[in-house]
């Protein structure tokens, strides 16, 4: 009996050693990634990618719902670096805009310095 | 019975705690592009936090403990590296704007300099309107020396040199731009065609301009301010053989600049 209670408490902290706890920090970066990244250039370059990744953050409060937490954990972090890129490539596109235009606004016969 | 717990308890934690080397076509994939990005000289220098991210993630990604975890790693490894890029980009895209927005400001600079120096330039240059108020109606032809007004032949019997028809109008206003302009002084010049003898041309272009002075003396224009030439047909206007070798029958009251009114003394009568 002893064996068995032994064995049971040892087979259930190491299952538990792999059911996280909700990993509440990284769905706070994910929100904080997200509303960040929500800005008026990401809406206007990368709206697609913006919607993608609120999909995301759905299915992220769905993992939470769930307790599936270790997946949680794992898109959160994925929301994260999805933001992040989003955020820079918007930032990117809107330069690329800002050159062109003016380009426009230079007179013929200006060169470009570069 | 407590053996078989003891071996399954062991076969957990071994299965549990040793870190695996995973090899999946995901975490290929990513591997490749952080080395590639981590060479990368433009990377290295615009984008420096996110490569050192990047290989921290490619240190998790080789060491991951299950696939799903190596999968996960090597997904965040390829973000971070397209991450590096995008940061690269935006950084020579900055350096590109702000060398453009330069050379926008130094145009419009010059641009600007450029028009203020015209306007000091107009100003400073008075209008053929106003330099000539007055003279209106009358033939102005910009000469060596100065602007003249040309008496063209009609204003003079033929051969002679009394002055006729318009000419009285003419020499009344050539009267009053003189009274209004004080300090300028005239050199009134005479020339004819060539259809006579030479001395004949000089000696009838000499009177013509000394009857122009006159004209002009009698209307009150001092005699100090003016002097006369006759050049005969020695300076035409027109070719001698052609139709319009008329024109070169006339007296031209040249108004003088600056420099030549060091020339102009008392008035003298010259023959060339």
């Amino acid at each position: 009996m002893r064996a068995i209670l032994l064995t049971v408490t040892v087979l259930h902290s190491l299952v538990g050693c792999s059911t996280k706890n909700p990993p509440l920090r990284d769905i706070s970066n994910a929100k904080m990634a997200l509303i960040k990244a929500e800005n008026d250039a990401a809406k206007r370059y990368a709206s697609d990618a913006l919607v993608d990744v609120k999909v995301k953050y759905q299915s992220l409060q769905r993992l939470m719902q769930e307790k599936r937490f270790e997946e949680a954990q794992f898109l959160a972090q994925e929301i994260q670096a999805d933001a992040r890129l989003l955020q820079e490539r918007a930032s990117r596109l809107e330069l690329e805009d800002q050159i062109k235009e003016l380009h426009q606004t230079m007179p013929m016969g200006e060169k470009d310095p570069s | 019975m407590i053996r078989l717990s003891f071996i399954l308890l062991l076969v957990l934690l071994v299965g549990c705690s040793t870190p695996q080397k995973i090899n999946t076509m995901a975490l290929q994939h990513s591997q490749e592009a952080y080395e590639k990005a981590r060479n990368n000289q433009s990377l290295q220098r615009h984008a420096p936090t996110s490569l050192f991210q990047a290989g921290k993630l490619y240190t998790l990604c080789t060491t991951a403990n299950t696939p799903k975890e190596a999968a996960h790693f090597a997904y965040l490894l390829e973000q971070e590296v397209k991450v590096a890029k995008e940061r690269t980009k935006t950084a020579i895209l900055k350096e590109r704007l702000k060398s453009l927005q330069e050379g926008v400001k130094e145009a419009k600079a010059l641009k600007q300099r450029e028009a203020r120096e015209a306007l000091e330039i107009e100003e400073s240059t008075p209008k053929l309107e106003d330099a000539y108020y007055g003279l209106e109606g009358l033939v102005l032809e910009q000469r060596e020396e100065g602007m003249a007004i040309v008496l063209g032949s009609e204003y003079f019997s033929a051969d002679k040199a009394l002055l006729q028809g318009e000419a009285a109008r003419a020499i009344s206003q050539v009267v009053r731009y003189l009274q209004a302009h004080p300090d300028q002084k005239v050199l009134i010049a005479g020339h004819t065609d060539s259809s006579h003898g030479s001395v004949y041309n000089i000696d009838l272009s000499l009177r013509r301009a000394d009857r122009v002075a006159q004209a002009l003396e009698y209307g009150g224009v001092s005699s100090d301010r003016m002097k006369t030439k006759g050049y005969g047909e020695l300076r035409p206007i027109e070719d001698n053989e052609s139709a319009f070798a008329i024109k070169n029958n006339r007296v031209e009251i040249i108004l003088l600049g600056e420099e030549e009114d060091k020339n102009v003394g008392t008035r003298e009568s010259q023959r060339f």
